[in-house]
């Protein structure tokens, strides 16, 4: 059974890689888009920032490089890209021992590189670092489904992922959202426009495959919130959590914080998406903090005060049944 | 310029032996070639790779050939790739700097040292031999105490021990075995001998770096190991484990083992992650535990599980603030308790610092004949006892000519070296012993033999020493080779990590035929 340390340090690893993962994404497709504007059209950097807790005075325009900055390279700042990876990075250290190997040296690599950056990178050896980290984080997954038990570690940093990107996804959907949506509805918009909805979040490919030619929102959000086979949805995240939680003791109030998530109804509009979202972030912040009492807080303590586990065994008292101590494998890691 | 490390890769005739013209050649070639390349090389001291007139020895000859055939320029892109690939895998130590701690890249130099097969197995004798009767006196200690009564130890010394543990009077680990792992550190002198400068029995470090070490040099001079035998250290994690394992309480089937580190701020964390990561175990920081009725249990998802065994790496004052220091924060309350009480094990056990005091050093030549009835196999640095009025004269009077240590240090702290100390520091250091004596030993300086070190300048001469480690349970385990800690300054002769001391691998080379 796993160590509540553990479990804690392999539940933020995951949020925090998949943290670095979006935002380089996000950071990429917004660019694109910038690219495709012309001047005063163009979006300005201030509304991303807001996905690393970056609030600019809303008159004042960000500037790119106080951008790449604060959002990009200030390692205080947890939600910042690298700030993101070295959480994820000391989180790593302190787990090192649960995962493959490999793993350190392809994250160590990359925190390493951007580390190394100042506030004047070329935008071209940006975009070729925001690769690298999507890069990495896609080679991390693959070591950690190819390589790593798949136990109560592994449900764990499973549950960060889709947490972190379940919220995510609807960060970046709000934003770019309202970044980019015409403001009356119904209006069709351009290609250029919705393209960066779904690139921001990786999923243009996807819509594509799934809704051919259509260029609606309502569409867009029903593959972002609802669609079940698309994995950045917010309902896969979803379901994949709670099947992760199926595999851990003790489950069934984590599991109801969980099921508060999901929409209830559907949401077709710019107004609905901002109302579900001002919704749902804080009830996914429920779900996390209802994990932590659960898992990592001192439960160990608690248990105490009830009697002796030792999980090995089954249930007894100390100092009882030590003669068959171990006798049950498999019921513990 | 032609490949002649190649062609004279295999066979190593004497010069007289080369007939023929092609040879004849070659061979002056070769010289040439030779004399060039470790021309600007030299060594005031015993050096481990070249003998006083310029020649590789028998077991280097293989590696100097190598060398010679990739020049500095070959060498200097082999340490390129060697510390890409530390600072790619993370290979840290920390240093405490101004109050917090800093990770520093593991320093490693490419040129790895050179042992021969056939002395090894002499060393690993010893070493053997050495904590054979190293455990027999810490046992010895915490129970009958017949050294002291035989006159071997004076009573005094016991009495006067920082690590003496009254708590663990009266108690016998399995086998007898208390330190479980031993880190001793060699040293040879400008005679050529071996010597044992000192046994770290409380919580040795390094031997993730020797591990480390190796797969390095394996990436970045894979051609070294196709052409000669060199022994594989990689069954370390496997014998400790084992070990670990064996130290169980009797009634336990599948024991659990645990490794018990200090956490993340500790300057040896790589090293705690490296080896539980390799031997499959928890790594678990004092509050993952809890002591209940004299057991000790983790707290896991899924309630507490009972632990086992613990391979501790938190020090004996920190390790339960119930009986030690009441202010640790690393430890865990109860943990004493449950250990007397037989329910879990300690690897080392607690009070085996006991035989790491120097002044106990001192005397282990004596404890080895006392109770093994055998010669030591390797010698004891000389060493003056400044605890004895004559011994503190002499040595006071004559202070630049000595390295004095304090008794219970490790890392190299609180170490004065002589010849090379100011007269302030000289001073101080004699008020120091002047004020108590008990707490000091001192040994004529010794200069540690070299090996060439790439440095910025070229291939230079660099002191350096050498950490085995030893594993003592049913039966006993030594690490092929060890940690190479070398001083990376000129004439330096501290090799610590701690103090800028680098690295290198280690290979213990079959040779044939002998000399």
């Amino acid at each position: 059974m796993l160590l509540c340390r553990l479990a804690e340090h392999a539940f933020w690893l995951g949020r925090y890689l998949e943290r670095a993962e979006d935002l380089s994404r996000a950071i990429r497709a917004y660019e694109d888009i910038r690219l495709d504007m012309p001047g005063q059209l163009a979006p300005g950097w201030q509304r991303l920032a807001a996905l690393a807790g970056v609030a600019p005075a809303a008159t004042e325009p960000l500037e790119a490089s106080a951008f790449v900055d604060r959002v990009i390279l200030d390692r205080e700042n947890p939600s910042s890209l690298l700030g993101a990876l070295h959480a994820a990075r000391e989180n790593l250290r302190r787990a090192r021992s649960l995962l493959p190997s490999d793993c350190w040296h392809t994250l160590n690599s990359v925190y390493l590189r951007i580390a190394a950056l100042d506030a004047g990178v070329p935008p071209a050896e940006l975009r070729a670092i925001l690769q690298q980290v999507l890069a990495s984080s896609r080679e991390l997954a693959g070591y950690v489904s190819a390589g790593m038990l798949h136990d109560e570690g592994y449900a764990f940093l499973r549950i960060g992922t889709h947490l972190e990107r379940a919220d995510m996804t609807l960060r970046i959907a709000t934003i770019v959202a309202e970044t980019l949506m015409p403001a009356e509805e119904g209006q069709a918009f351009e290609d250029v426009r919705w393209m960066g909805l779904l690139k921001s979040v990786g999923a243009y490919g996807t819509y594509r495959h799934r809704y051919h030619a259509r260029t609606d929102f309502e569409s867009a959000l029903d593959l972002l919130l609802f669609e079940g086979t698309f994995p950045r949805s917010l309902a896969f995240g979803l379901r994949e959590i709670d099947r992760d939680l199926q595999s851990l003791p003790q489950n069934a109030a984590v599991r109801a914080a969980l099921e508060a998530c999901r929409p209830t109804e559907q949401i077709r509009t710019r107004a609905a998406l901002d109302a579900f979202v001002r919704h749902a972030l804080p009830l996914l912040a429920t779900f996390s903090a209802t994990l932590h009492r659960t898992y990592f807080g001192d439960l160990a303590s608690t248990l105490a005060g009830e009697g002796l586990v030792d999980v090995r065994s089954g249930v007894g008292r100390s100092g009882e049944g030590t003669s068959d101590r171990g006798a049950l494998p498999g019921t513990s890691r | 310029m032609r490949d002649f490390g190649k062609a004279f890769a295999l066979p190593h005739a004497p010069p007289r032996f080369c007939a023929g013209p092609i040879l004849a050649l070659h061979a002056a070639d070769k010289l040439g070639d030779h004399a060039m390349f470790w021309n600007t090389y030299s060594s005031e001291t015993y050096d481990e790779l070249l003998t006083p007139n310029g020649l590789a020895r028998n077991a280097a000859r293989p590696l100097s050939d190598h060398l010679e055939s990739l020049g500095a320029d070959g060498l200097r892109r082999r340490q390129r790739a060697a510390t890409e690939e530390i600072r790619a895998e993370g290979i840290t130590f920390a240093v405490a700097e101004e109050s917090r701690s800093l990770d520093r890249e593991w320093p490693f130099d490419v040129i790895p040292r050179i042992i021969d097969a056939e002395e090894w197995d002499r060393i690993e004798k010893g070493l053997e031999q050495r904590l054979k009767a190293l455990n027999h006196f810490i046992q010895d200690l915490y129970e009958d105490r017949r050294a002291v009564r035989d006159g071997v130890l004076p009573e005094q010394v016991l009495a006067t021990s920082k690590y003496f543990l009254a708590p663990c009077i009266g108690m016998r680990p399995r086998y007898g075995v208390w330190a479980h792992i031993c880190g001793s550190d060699l040293i040879r002198g400008a005679d050529g001998v071996v010597y044992v400068l000192e046994d770290n029995l409380r919580v040795p470090s390094g031997v993730s770096y020797m591990l480390e070490n190796r797969n390095i040099s394996k990436r970045v001079f894979p051609e070294l190991f196709r052409d000669q035998r060199i022994r594989p250290v990689d069954g370390y994690t496997s014998r400790l484990y084992s070990l670990l394992v064996s130290l169980a309480p009797d009634a336990v089937s599948q024991p659990k083992v645990v490794l018990l580190t200090p956490g993340v701020g500790n300057s040896a964390y790589f090293e705690h992650c490296y080896l539980a990561g390799q031997m499959g175990i928890d790594i678990v920081e004092g509050s993952d535990l809890v002591v209940r009725d004299d057991r000790v249990f983790m707290k896991t998802i899924g309630g507490l599980i009972a632990v086992d065994v613990i391979y501790r790496r938190i020090g004996d004052e920190y390790l339960d603030p119930e009986v030690f220091n009441p202010d640790s924060l690393i430890g865990c309350p109860g943990l004493m308790r449950a250990w007397r009480a037989g329910n879990v094990a300690l690897a080392n056990a607690p009070g085996a610092g006991v035989a790491d005091d120097k002044l106990v050093y001192s005397y282990v030549p004596d404890l080895i004949r006392y109770y093994l009835a055998e010669d030591p196999i390797l010698p004891n640095v000389e060493t003056y006892r400044l605890v004895n009025e004559k011994d503190r004269r002499l040595v006071l009077g004559d202070l630049q000519h000595f390295v004095v240590k304090p008794t219970n240090e490790s890392g190299g702290y609180g170490v004065v070296v002589g010849s090379k100390a100011s007269a302030a520091e000289l001073e101080e250091c004699r008020a120091a012993v002047e004020a108590d004596p008990r707490n000091f030993i001192a040994q004529p300086i010794v200069q540690l033999s070299t090996a060439p070190t790439l440095c910025e300048q070229g291939i230079e001469a660099r002191h350096l020493d050498l950490r085995p480690f030893i594993l003592s349970g049913r039966d006993n385990y030594v690490t092929r080779g060890g940690l190479t800690r070398v001083a990376l300054r000129k004439g330096s002769l501290v090799v610590n990590s701690s103090q800028g001391g680098g690295s290198k691998d280690t290979f213990v080379v079959e040779c044939e035929g002998g000399v």
